[in-house]
């Protein structure tokens, strides 16, 4: 099918796609408008029943936690099956990092860069960790400081290069926690269960809403989702970095 | 005029799938395809944010509101938080399989991915 | 009815995700995606969402165009 074989037969479907949009949109109630009762029920309950003043997180990992489970290994999946893609294949090698090859023409490494970037990804790890203990008090929550300790770990490589991340955070740690993370949510669920209640149900002392220990168990999952998405984020990038600078063809290339 | 501005979030939702479509169908880089595919993820966002919202609520964080206080609606915030964290996985995936058919075939056009041998 | 910050967030959220298809190059692309990003972030704080909002810029302003340059820098060094 030539380009504009395919242009002409985007333009006749997007026509009726947007035609269907236009009228499926026509029919919503009006922005703003529209009231939702399950919303509303879980907004007057969670302070109440959880001990949780944000609510998303609650929703997201007490009341609604099954579907975060699925959501989880979604990540989980995507994950291990990047790792199988980029995974050294069969006439490949693995050789010494590129970018610290000598004779590479490159800029050299700046002392600025490395001081600040270093002093930076600290103060991002930091960051990430508040974000994701505090989810059951303000906005935060293990998917959000995950990515932030994600980007920490792109800051350290962008300041100090491939061997300092390797040192910091080698592929074997971020395997483990990414396995301790996803299997933690599933453990503290069949937990529940062994004690003889529902699967994820909240079976610990619930703590006072507006401190760390809120939510009870919700506050365990929040640490092993924040887990499972920084280590799992972080080992995305770090596959990326060794397939762009350690993994070559035999015999070069 | 009003009508039309009530319209508006909806109306940018199906702009962005729409066009996030058109970037997918008329794409000569594999890299390009992949991120016109996240625009096209983010057209439900938007779309799912503007059907949970309230005309004149808060966030639905209680902190420092009394219980009580009309917000928006949490559940589809909920749901756009795990898929956009979701979401880079998935467009990591996406792009290992992008450059492993670079390195087998050499372009990463959709178009020539399959070379012509003979 | 949305309000005036709103709906000035929906139209350069439009005007982005555009110009985020009509920037051919992927390494331009990547720049222009970081900063749709951003926007899309403003909007979904408009909106009332600050969780949803630190997980769109902590993923689309950091992990993505991370991500996109990798696979953009491995693709230019298996051609050279």
């Amino acid at each position: 099918m030539t380009p504009r074989q395919r242009l002409l037969a985007f333009l006749l479907g997007g026509m009726g796609l947007a035609g269907l949009l236009a009228w499926g949109m026509a029919g919503l109630p009006g922005f703003g408008s529209h009231r939702a009762a399950y919303g509303q029920l879980v907004t007057r309950l969670s302070v109440p029943l959880r001990n949780t003043t944000d609510v998303v997180t609650a929703v997201n990992l007490d009341f609604r936690g099954f579907d975060t489970i699925g959501e989880e290994f979604i990540l989980f999946c995507s994950i291990t099956a990047t790792a199988v893609l980029l995974r050294r294949q069969t006439r490949e090698i693995v050789g010494a990092p590129r970018d610290q090859r000598p004779g590479r023409r490159s800029p050299g490494r700046d002392d600025g860069v490395l001081v600040l970037g270093t002093a930076l990804g600290a103060l991002v790890v930091c960051f990430g960790l508040y974000v994701v203990g505090h989810g059951q008090l303000t906005p935060g929550g293990g998917f959000q400081g995950g990515a932030i300790l994600a980007g920490g770990v792109a800051l350290l490589y962008l300041a100090s290069g491939l061997r300092a991340v390797e040192r910091a955070a080698p592929e074997w740690l971020l395997e483990i926690g990414e396995a301790v993370g996803a299997g933690s949510f599933v453990a503290v669920g069949l937990a529940s269960l062994a004690a003889g209640a529902a699967f994820l149900q909240n079976l610990l002392p619930l703590g006072t809403p507006g401190t760390i220990t809120a939510g009870g168990a919700l506050g365990l999952i929040n640490g092993a989702v924040g887990l499972e998405v920084a280590a799992g984020t972080s080992l995305v990038v770090y596959l990326f970095l060794v397939q762009l600078l350690r993994i070559e063809a035999a015999g070069g290339g | 005029m009003n009508q039309l501005i009530t319209w508006l979030p909806f109306g940018v939702a199906a702009w962005l799938f729409m066009a996030g479509l058109y970037g997918i169908v008329t794409s000569r880089h594999l890299v390009h395809l992949i991120v016109c595919l996240s625009v096209v993820q983010s057209s439900t966002y938007v779309l799912l944010l503007a059907v949970g919202y309230r005309t004149g609520a808060l966030a639905p964080v209680l902190v420092d509101v009394p219980a009580g206080t009309p917000t928006v609606d949490p559940i589809v915030q909920a749901l756009c938080l795990t898929d956009v964290v979701v979401e880079v996985t998935v467009m990591a995936v996406l792009l290992a399989l992008a450059v492993q058919a670079h390195k087998r075939f050499g372009t990463a056009d959709p178009a020539r991915l399959r070379p012509q041998r003979g | 009815m949305p309000s005036p910050v709103q709906v000035a967030e929906l139209l350069v959220v439009a005007m982005a995700g555009l110009a985020v298809v009509w920037t051919r190059e992927p390494v331009r692309q990547t720049v222009v995606v970081g900063f749709f990003g951003l926007q899309l972030a403003v909007l979904f704080f408009t909106f009332q969402a600050p969780d949803v909002a630190l997980s769109a810029l902590a993923v689309s302003s950091v992990a993505l165009p991370l991500m996109l340059l990798l696979a953009l820098a491995r693709m230019r060094r298996g051609r050279r």
